[in-house]
Formats: structure tokens, sequence, C-alpha cells
């Protein structure tokens, strides 16, 4: 209370009170970062050619599905190998429906999400007696059951191919051009990081965190841990399914190919290199891990390296496997605990801390 | 049917050798390994290269397992060391990592592509009235083989005795003067050497290829069938993974092969999660 009278005033981002500390955005700081940034993310396709564009709308897919399979696994700590299921059980939810009825396009969207929502049901009422190892296995188990069947109905009912969609349409406009997509998926990807927000400084959220930490000790508080364990996965399963029937109207087509393992394992890769459940850290994972492959090319590209394509691909999968491992064992909370380092480092200089009765959070 | 049974045998054995890699590393170390068919078709790739390059097959084998149990020692040393006692999600991811890093390392060092093993073995091996391929009895006996003695050395030697202690109870048998470090590292060698072996006969039965990773996934189930800690268990089950596979190739559609041992692995993990041969305490139920 002393340090409290002797400052002429308390900085706005201080987390004083409960309504603070809870409060996405504290202090001016922020508030300005917040709409800078927001400004610059409206007027990148002004700037960037077509390729970027198009890479960044990849990106924002990637960010849907990761800050849902963030907060299964890194919050509620039930960790998922069903990624691709899930993927593509939306994908496949909206391509059936689109050529068998014709459904719109929001409509298509909204049925992949409850499809997705169901099965996760299904999953988590398997999983529910069983503890962390067990639940990776349930939903590898998932994993083969859904891409068998897939593979299955292409083979009897569908083309080699799989299913070719139409260009979405939204009522009021027509999704054609990678701008359009972009502004569409941006305003998307900003409600789900919004929401994934929201819902982690709720009680619900607070319910999952508390069953991801102890679930015995979460139970002895009154937490309902069944069906805390129920609910995260149907939303974040039917948050997986959306992205996924994003992914494949943004393709064009829909294809069990495309639902492999080193999809799922490629979305594992995004939340631990990001940092484990953390909004932030799946955004950054996303956008790195879809980065990466470009990126390395490029590399290659500019040092004159003449690697055969095939190579490429393995040299991919080498810096995947060990960025997963480096940062498992070196930085286990990612690239989010390396930017919140480097942010105080900047806020404290030249100090190496903030006093404790400075830094509640 | 001679030769069916014949193929069950081997690929029963196959699984086996695999299964009891993954649940040997698993008592002592509790990190789930996914990486197993990685691991399993890397050696497999050593010793096949290894043969393309002019080396015979008795000299090849040899060298195969040696590379298995150095990579087993490093993987410990370099990775597993420093997250024991982590939750266990870490490890499981660890080893996906692992995974990827091999998947990557086949493509790049060996090309990745569909190379035979040859040992050298072709025709048929003639047993009273019965024409078998000599590539299936081969593998058949030396999954076998590899299994007795892998069993052997757990059941009888002193390394065994240890490596079980550690199974049992970490914190006793650090207090009794074990080298708790020491015994997971062996059980890692021993563990990515039965991969290696099951990888090399894999290989001389078949192909090595990076599809052939599947391996893995057919062991880890036949894993959680008998019960993740139970080597009797994982025996037990990867005759039905084996059974269930061959029958499901031979009568239905081979590109089915994984959904019928899938299919029992989830009514097992709805009647019985913790495996037929598991130990039910390691369960905890909310």
């Amino acid at each position: 209370m002393m340090s409290h009278a002797q400052s002429p005033r308390i900085p706005s981002s201080l987390p004083i009170s409960m309504g603070r500390t809870l409060a996405l955005c504290r202090g001016r700081a922020q508030w300005l970062a917040v709409v800078v940034g927001g400004v610059a993310l409206l007027a990148l396709p002004r700037f960037f050619s077509v390729f970027w564009i198009h890479l960044a709308n990849v990106c924002l897919i990637a960010i849907i599905g990761a800050v849902a399979l963030n907060i299964l696994t890194g919050n509620a700590r039930l960790v998922s190998l069903g990624q691709a299921a899930f993927l593509g059980i939306g994908a496949f939810a909206a391509g059936l429906l689109q050529r068998t009825y014709n459904v719109p396009f929001p409509i298509a969207l909204a049925a992949a999400a409850i499809a997705g929502g169901i099965v996760g049901v299904m999953v988590a009422l398997l999983s529910l007696r069983l503890r962390v190892l067990y639940v990776a296995v349930t939903t590898l188990v998932l994993h083969f059951a859904v891409t068998t069947f897939f593979s299955f109905v292409q083979a009897v009912f569908l083309d080699s191919s799989g299913i070719i969609l139409p260009l979405p349409n939204l009522g009021f406009m027509e999704l054609q051009t990678p701008t359009d997509w972009y502004y569409f998926l941006l305003a998307i990807a900003a409600l789900i990081v919004l929401g994934a927000l929201n819902l982690l400084r709720s009680f619900i959220g607070r319910r999952w965190i508390a069953v991801g930490e102890h679930d015995v000790a979460a139970e002895a508080l009154g937490v309902p841990v069944r069906w805390a364990k129920v609910s995260v996965f149907a939303v974040t399963s039917a948050v997986v399914a959306f992205a996924g029937a994003l992914s494949a109207y943004y393709v064009g087509t829909v294809s069990f190919e495309s639902y492999h393992l080193g999809l799922a394992i490629a979305y594992l890769a995004m939340i631990i290199i990001g940092g484990v459940g953390s909004v932030l850290g799946s955004i950054l994972g996303a956008v790195f891990i879809t980065l990466l492959p470009y990126v390395l090319d490029q590399i290659f590209l500019i040092a004159h390296l003449n690697v055969r394509a095939n190579v490429l691909a393995g040299l991919h999968q080498i810096a995947f496997g060990g960025l997963i491992v480096a940062f498992l064992l070196f930085e286990p909370r990612g690239l989010a605990e390396i930017w919140r380092r480097v942010r105080s480092a900047a806020t404290d200089w030249p100090f190496r801390y903030r006093s404790a009765s400075r830094s509640v959070r | 049917m001679a030769s069916f049974i014949l193929t069950v045998v081997a690929s029963w054995g196959i699984y086996a050798l695999l299964g009891m890699g993954i649940v040997l590393v698993y008592r002592t170390s509790r990190v789930l390994n996914l990486a197993g068919g990685e691991l399993a078709i890397f050696i497999g790739y050593v010793v096949a290269i290894a043969i393309e390059n002019g080396l015979s097959f008795p000299i090849a084998v040899p060298l195969g397992m040696g590379s298995a149990m150095a990579l087993g020692l490093a993987i410990f040393w370099f990775t597993i060391r420093r997250i024991m006692g982590e939750p266990p999600h870490v490890g499981l991811m660890l080893t996906v990592g692992i995974a990827t890093i091999l998947n990557g390392l086949m493509i790049v060092l060996f090309g990745g592509g569909m190379i035979a093993v040859p040992a050298g073995l072709s025709g048929f091996t003639t047993i009273g009235s019965l024409r078998l391929p000599t590539t299936d009895v081969v593998a058949a006996i030396g999954a076998w083989l590899s299994i007795a003695a892998i069993g052997l050395v757990y059941r009888v030697t002193n390394l065994g005795l240890q490596m079980r202690a550690v199974a049992e109870r970490v914190m006793l048998s650090a207090q009794r003067g074990l080298n708790v470090d020491r015994t997971v590292a062996l059980s890692w060698i021993i563990g990515v050497l039965a991969a290696g072996l099951a990888g090399i006969l894999h290989g001389e039965r078949a192909f090595v290829a990076l599809s052939a990773t599947v391996i893995g996934i057919s062991a880890l189930i036949a894993c959680l069938i008998g019960g993740m800690d139970s080597l009797k268990g994982v025996i037990f089950a990867a005759f039905i993974v084996a059974l269930t596979e061959s029958f499901t190739a031979l009568y239905i559609d081979p590109r089915y092969v994984l959904i019928a041992p899938v299919m029992i692995l989830l009514v097992i993990l709805i009647v019985r999660p913790w495996g037929l041969f598991g130990t039910v305490e390691e369960f905890r139920r909310v």
C-alpha cells in the first residue's frame, strides 16, 4: 500500500483489480498494439502478391484448427492424435452434403461443426475412464477408423479424386479470389481466437484447465469432471471439423488422402512449438509450421543448392521432428514464452525483472 | 492352407518382437513409444543398403543390430534421460518427433523407396509334403528365436531382473542401490534392438519402404490389446492382430487390413481398457 501512496498515479497496465486481471487488453500500449495490428492485418492484401495472400489464408485456417487443438491438448491435457480425423470429418460432412443435397455454404459449415461435435462426444465418452496415454490411443484408433471409412466411402460411392466443391456463396457475395477468402477467414479466425480467450477466462474454461491440471483435485473441489471432459471434446472437435470444412472449400476438393497421420502430427507440432496451453502460442505455432516448408525452400533456392523434391520433403520432416524434440526438451512453453521474455526484457529495461509488488500476473 | 498359417506365424512373430520392444521401453521409462515402426524400418534400411553396397547378409545383420543398439542408446541419452519423470504426454510427443525425424532421414539417406533385404534366399523349402516359401520360414524362425532370446534375458539374467525391478517400483529399486538410469538405458537399447530385428525380418520377408512403417501401428495395437505393461499380453495379442489382418487381406480387401485389429482394440478399450493382461491398478477412474 505504501508504494501506491508514493507513486503519483497507478499505470493503467497494472492488474490491480479482478476486472483488470481478467481483461484481455490492459493499458494504452496494448490497445495501441491491437489497433495497429488489426489495421496491418486488414491492409495486408494491398501490399502482398496473391501467393502470399494464399499463404496467409492457409495460416488462418491452421490457426483455427490449432487454437482448438491447443485448448484440448494444452489446457485440458487430453493429447489428441485425431486432429486429421476431425478435419476429415468436417470436410467429408460438408462435401457429402454439398454433393447430395447442394446445401448452401453456411449450412454445410454448420453441419460439419455439428458432425465434429457429435464424434467428439463419442470419443470423449470412450476416453472418460482413461488417462492421458489412453486418450491419445483412443484418438489414434479414431484416426484409423475414420480414414479407413473415408477411403471406403470414396472407393465405393465417389470418384477416385473425391468430391469437387463449388465456389462458396455467402448469400451476399461469392468467395472467388484469395483476397475475398482472406477477409472472410480473417473475420472467422478473429472470432475463434476471441472466443477461445473468452472461454478460457470464463468458468467453463477454468473447469477445463482445472481438469487438465489434476482431475482428482478438480473433482474434490466440485468441478464436474465428466461434464468438463465431454464438453471440451465436443467444443474443440466441432471447431476443428469446422476448420476442416473451411479448408476443403478453400482447396476445392475433398479426398481421404489429405487426412493422413502426418497432418495430425503437424498440428501437434504447431502447439508444441507455439506454446502448449496458450492461445497466442497456437497462433504463432500455426504460422510458423505453415510457413516453415516455404522458408526452407527459399533458403535452398538462395543457397543455390540443387535438392531433389523428394529429398526436400525429407528435410522438411527432419526440421519438423527436430523442432518438436528441441522445443520439448529446451523450451517446453514454446514461442509464446520466448515472446513473453523478449517483451518483458523490453518493458523492464534497464532492470532484469519487475519487482514483486508490480508483477501480480 | 499351410502357407497361410506360415504367413500368420511369421507376421505374428514380427509384431510380437516389435511389440516387445515397445513394452520393454514402456515398462521401465513409462514412455509410450509411437516410433516403433519407424525405428524398425530404419534399421531394415540400414541392412538393405549395406547389402546393396556389397556386404554379405551375415555381416550386414550384425551391423544393423549394432546400429539399432547405438540408436537406442542415443535416443535415451539425448532425449529420454532429460524428460524422465515428466507427465506422460511429453514422452509420447517426443517419440512422435523422433518418428518424424527418422521418416525424414529415411528419405534423405536411403531414398525412401521400396527395397527388399536380399538374404540370398528364394524359392521354397520342402518339409515333408509341404512346400513353403523360404523367406517366410526364415522370418518366422528368426523372429521367434529373437523373442526367445530377449525373453530369456528378461527372465533369467541379472540385467533382466533389474529391468523388472525398475518396472515394478522405480523409487524402491533406486533405494536398493540400483542404477536406474543405466537400467532404463539398457531397456531402450534392447527395445530398439527388438524393433530393428523386426524391421530386418520384415524387409527379408517383404520389403522395406516408408509405407512399411505401418507395422509399428499393428505392433502398438497388439501392445494395447495385450496390456501396455505385459510381455505375455503382447505376444498373445500379436497373434490376434496377425490373424485378423491376414484374414482381412485374404477374404475382404488388402486396403482395409488395419481396420480389423483397430475394431478389436476399440472393443478392448470399452470393456477392458488396461488390456487383456495389463495391470489394473495402472488406472485411476474419475
